[in-house]
């Protein structure tokens, strides 16, 4: 995925490649601008073009390539098979309409309801998110209720037709740490108990190991890590997964340690391994060759020199 | 032990809130409710809480953007409450603040040299040459370059920004910074180098921090004291050593049990606490975490906890401990 901007084109998403499978929540980490809303966005093409342009690759769901339908049939995909949440629930939800009218119109657009039975339903998927007394929320207006109430009203809603993945970007960012662990905990729950899958991107490691089995971490645009939770945090194979680690505060006492540098603009990324001028352990191979994502121990992929070479002795 | 560099003595500030537009249906919303502090020199004293519970108001009242409707602020041996004009002014060069957000908190139009240079100008320390050599040792200090001084806000990136703030802060050399959310826009590892970089700039200049933040793991890291805030009232006081490993009050336990640790061999039940933050609007009566607290007795609906001593320097709100 790339985007023509008025400075020339900015590859934005480079060869990334992820699978999900049922009832796996698989955490999407990385720092600002790397490009993880955006892969996000991308499958369910809501991407605007221009400025966004589709260079190469597919998205699968299931059998079919996500890439190759036409917009009806994408339209009838979003909610109904795949649906997302976004980080602000107060500008996910028009300001002017009732919760109540704003759920009825989505369900009984992906299913044929009269409105008391829409109203009905409505109620019983609030209860399922436990908001406390649904009847009086669909009554409410989205200003009359709090981020945490907003942010369960758009999980039950993404929830309402029983999909089968949800893409949840940032979605307890905007939010407390008591009300995070409420929807943390929500999430989870349902995730098991509809089998569904999950793709939640954040950049909250701490949100991450508690959250999700499976981990792929991206800088500028790539994947440059894949691995297991426990094995991520256990052996951190490449060297940015690393300093991200290590730059959790209240890990350690005593020095934080740091990343040098920040995030490279994707309009002119470095040659190479991307990471290469921030990195601690770089070697002129590194400026020079793009490293790829291999397999170096089970079910953990990482795209650095360095981390091939330790595993192939 | 020296006298305080800045004490807070029962201080509040309710705001006025108008129901509509005519003014009818007035009422007080209570932001900050007998809030009592105190900041040594040197130390950096956290300040954790969650949206909405009034620690920025206190960061403002301190630095005086807000004056407090009752109770007092000893800054340096000095009644700040109710000064104003030049001798607020004169205080205040010995107190700055840092805001959260350094896309809203730098004015677009000025050059970076303008924005350093402003409170040295207000406060009237520096002119000419003076004035731009201080301005260039404030920026190198904060690790930027000369060449910065005639570019503008926009052309930095947010963790620039921050610095640019912080050198804006320490440009006029206090004794005291209110640092309100400083690293919450950045980035972990953008994060990691700021709270290096006012680590660093503590030590060289012997500062005291008001460290604001609703990151606890931040705070841990950051403060010796660290003060728990819920409903405009301060709950409980300790070191952070103390008051991280053997929190006493219900709802600093639940605010450190949420926080989602970075280790996947330790699932958390992280939904300690159930439903929100009540609304300041409407405070229930005697303690304010009653509503949501797994601990609360009869006693707790109907008489505000009084200020108990648990250990030395740790003391709680709470009347579980009475």
């Amino acid at each position: 995925m790339g985007f023509e901007t008025h400075q020339g084109p900015a590859h934005v998403l480079d060869r990334v490649s992820l699978a999900v499978q049922k009832g796996e929540i698989l955490g999407l980490v990385g720092e600002s601008g790397c490009g993880k809303s955006v892969l996000a966005r991308s499958i369910l093409r809501l991407i605007p073009s221009p400025p966004g342009v589709l260079l190469g690759g597919q998205i699968l769901f299931g059998d079919q390539d996500l890439l190759k339908l036409s917009e009806k049939s994408m339209r009838a995909l979003r909610g109904q098979q795949i649906s997302m949440i976004f980080q602000e629930p107060m500008t996910s939800l028009n300001p002017v309409f009732t919760i109540g009218h704003q759920m009825r119109e989505v369900v009984r657009t992906h299913k044929p309801m009269t409105k008391a039975q829409a109203n009905a339903f409505c109620c019983s998927m609030l209860a399922t998110v436990r908001l406390p007394d649904p009847d009086n929320v669909l009554q409410r207006y989205p200003h009359e209720l709090s981020g945490g109430m907003l942010q369960r009203v758009m999980i039950a809603l993404a929830l309402a037709c029983n999909p089968a993945l949800l893409l949840a970007d940032e979605p307890t960012t905007a939010l407390d740490v008591t009300v995070q662990g409420q929807i943390l905990a929500i999430l989870s729950e349902l995730a098991t108990a509809q089998n569904l899958a999950v793709i939640f991107v954040t950049h909250d490691m701490g949100v991450v190991a508690q959250l999700c089995h499976r981990v792929a971490v991206m800088y500028a645009g790539q994947l440059v890590e894949e691995a297991l939770v426990h094995d991520l945090f256990a052996q951190p194979a490449h060297p940015y997964t690393q300093g991200l680690i290590a730059s959790i505060p209240g890990q350690t006492p005593g020095q934080l340690q740091t990343i040098p540098g920040s995030v490279p603009s994707a309009l002119q990324p470095p040659s190479g391994c991307r990471f290469h001028p921030r990195c601690p352990k770089s070697t002129g191979h590194c400026a020079l060759h793009t490293p790829q994502l291999l397999t170096v121990a089970d079910q953990h992929k990482v795209a650095c020199h360095q981390a091939h070479n330790r595993a192939s002795v | 032990m020296t006298a305080p560099l800045l004490t807070l003595d029962k201080v509040c500030k309710r705001f006025l809130v108008r129901k509509n537009f005519f003014g009818s249906g007035r009422r007080w919303l209570t932001a900050v409710d007998q809030v009592s502090l105190v900041v040594h020199q040197g130390e950096t004293l956290g300040l954790v809480g969650e949206s909405g519970c009034g620690k920025s108001t206190v960061g403002n009242l301190i630095v005086r953007l807000l004056a407090p409707d009752s109770g007092e602020i000893i800054f340096d041996g000095r009644n700040i409450s109710t000064l104003s004009g030049q001798a607020l002014r004169a205080a205040r060069a010995k107190m700055q603040i840092v805001f959260q957000d350094p896309y809203s908190s730098l004015d677009p139009r000025m050059s970076v040299g303008a924005i350093v240079a402003l409170p040295l100008r207000v406060a009237g320390l520096y002119q000419g040459t003076l004035l731009r050599e201080r301005v260039i040792s404030a920026l190198a200090e904060v690790g930027l370059g000369e060449d910065s001084l005639e570019r503008y806000p926009h052309e930095f990136s947010g963790g620039q920004r921050q610095r640019i703030a912080l050198a804006r802060a320490l440009a006029v050399q206090p004794a005291f910074v209110v640092l309100d959310e400083p690293t919450s826009a950045l980035d972990v590892s953008v994060q990691a180098q700021i709270l290096q970089l006012m680590a660093e700039l503590q030590a060289r200049h012997g500062l005291a921090y008001l460290f604001i933040s609703h990151n606890l793991n931040v705070v841990r890291h950051v403060s010796q004291r660290t003060a728990v805030m819920y409903l405009g009232a301060v709950v409980e006081t300790g070191s952070t050593e103390d008051l991280f490993t053997s929190p006493a009050h219900p709802y600093t336990q639940a605010l450190l049990a949420s926080v989602p640790v970075a280790d996947p061999r330790q699932r958390q039940n992280l939904a300690r606490l159930k439903g929100d933050v009540p609304s300041p609007l409407d405070l229930p009566p005697g303690c304010g975490f009653h509503p949501r607290c797994p601990l609360a007795f009869d006693l707790c609906t109907k008489e505000a906890p009084q200020w108990v001593r648990i250990a030395p320097g740790h003391e709680v709100a709470c009347h579980l401990h009475q």
